[in-house]
């Protein structure tokens, strides 16, 4: 006989379970991200916002953005401020003033050494800037915040203009390194990710676990069935041939015929037991999957 | 119903079992058609077309859900010649699955009946197809 497992390893109440889990995760992980990623931006922006206060209304409004500022007191003071914010915020790589004249952007000053590749000398011109540099320049904007790629590389730029009696005299940028910012941001999406997969994991071990424990019990049956049967024909068998032969009993010795009754009783009374016996276990067996 | 006009075939493979039913049914009158295994027994039943069949379920060559279900297929007298499963496995039991679909007339746990009952219950089944 061919004993095959009839479980199934999903119903449909496994896969709404699934489905559900995987919509929580994957509404957690957007909202993560939606979060660290808006979180972010707005901490950069309120950080170039009061960093601007701070500075000198006066000290930029005397910038020339031109090689005369290298020899400027002014110059070298606010640039000894950006190096200083730039020491203490790990998170941003640079910070700078930007101008604008004759429809080009340029550097008043940044916060690199002058001994650094990537320093930019007062009136460099900047070829890179983008619709939201000119925007803020311009004064059609007051500060914003976007990706930008230049010649130094990716960054999450936040400007914000510096006014003085409402015209726009230079814009204040901070760059943070956009792998930095990604990093930051996969760390924090790495959480319920991680989470939902884990959970996912526990929920197959359990099917998995509980299937092996059906194909076990299905398997206890059958064996049991097996051995009730075997048990059962033998007995029934005697019983039968026990009882017919007792209707035949004319010509039968008396003591032969009473050998036979004997033997039919017993066996009918074993009978009975065995049937008793397999009927207890069998519901003790429906007691306990209850 | 004539006894003497009734063909059953019995079909096991237990010599004890086959004894017993043949004593008490020859007594009564049937013409009696007998087979030790499933193969045998379906044989036996396409060609001589029995009245009535008992059928044993745990055999060699062809269990006797098999035979039934071979059975029911062959035709007009195979969906309706009522069938008898004797057996000493429960009706639900893992192995007796399925069979419900081929429409056995009786189910009989042979350690709860004797033959005398058995014939009983034929000469009842057989006076209903009447």
């Amino acid at each position: 006989m061919n004993y095959k497992s009839s479980s199934q390893l999903f119903s449909w109440y496994y896969v709404v379970i699934i489905v559900i889990i995987l919509l929580v995760g994957i509404f957690a992980t957007f909202y993560t991200y939606k979060d660290v990623s808006n979180n972010t931006q707005k901490t950069l922006l309120k950080d170039v916002a009061s960093m601007a206060v701070a500075f000198n209304i006066d000290d930029i409004m005397n910038l020339t953005g031109t090689p005369l500022d290298l020899t400027s007191p002014v110059y070298l003071s606010l640039k000894n401020k950006l190096e200083t914010i730039r020491a203490t915020n790990e998170e941003v790589r640079f910070v700078y003033f930007l101008g604008y004249r004759n429809d080009q952007v340029f550097f008043y000053l940044d916060s690199e050494p002058d001994t650094s590749e990537d320093y930019s000398p007062p009136g460099q011109v900047y070829d890179e800037a983008t619709d939201l540099d000119i925007e803020i320049l311009k004064g059609e904007k007051g500060e914003g915040i976007e990706f930008s790629t230049d010649r130094w590389g990716s960054w999450l730029t936040s400007l914000v203009s510096i006014k003085h009696e409402g015209q726009v005299i230079a814009v204040l940028g901070m760059d943070m390194s956009a792998d930095r910012y990604f990093r930051n941001l996969y760390t924090h999406l790495a959480i319920p990710i991680i989470s939902t997969i884990f959970v996912l994991i526990l929920i197959f071990i359990g099917l998995l676990l509980r299937r092996k424990e059906k194909e076990y019990i299905s398997f206890k049956e059958k064996l049991f069935s097996l051995a009730t049967h075997d048990l059962r024909s033998p007995l029934t068998g005697i019983s039968w041939l026990t009882e017919t032969t007792l209707m035949n009993k004319e010509g039968m010795r008396k003591e032969d015929m009473q050998n036979i009754e004997q033997i039919h009783e017993k066996v009918k009374t074993l009978l009975n037991s065995v049937n008793t016996l397999l009927a207890s276990t069998d519901e003790r067996k429906v007691k306990d999957k209850k | 119903m004539n006894p003497k006009d009734t063909k059953i075939l019995l079909i096991d493979d237990d010599e004890m079992i086959l004894k017993s039913l043949i004593t008490v049914f020859s007594a009564e009158g049937f013409q009696m058609l007998t087979a030790r295994d499933g193969n045998e027994g379906l044989v036996q039943a396409l060609n001589k077309e029995p009245n009535l069949i008992i059928t044993d379920v745990e055999m060699d060559k062809a269990d006797g859900m098999s035979v039934l279900h071979e059975i029911r297929k062959a035709g007009p007298w195979g969906e309706k010649v009522p069938v008898i499963i004797l057996t000493n496995f429960d009706a639900n039991d893992e192995v007796m699955k399925g069979i419900v679909a081929d429409k056995p007339s009786l189910f009989l746990l042979k350690s709860k009946v004797n033959p005398v009952e058995i014939l009983e219950k034929v000469k009842d089944l057989l006076s209903k197809e009447i």
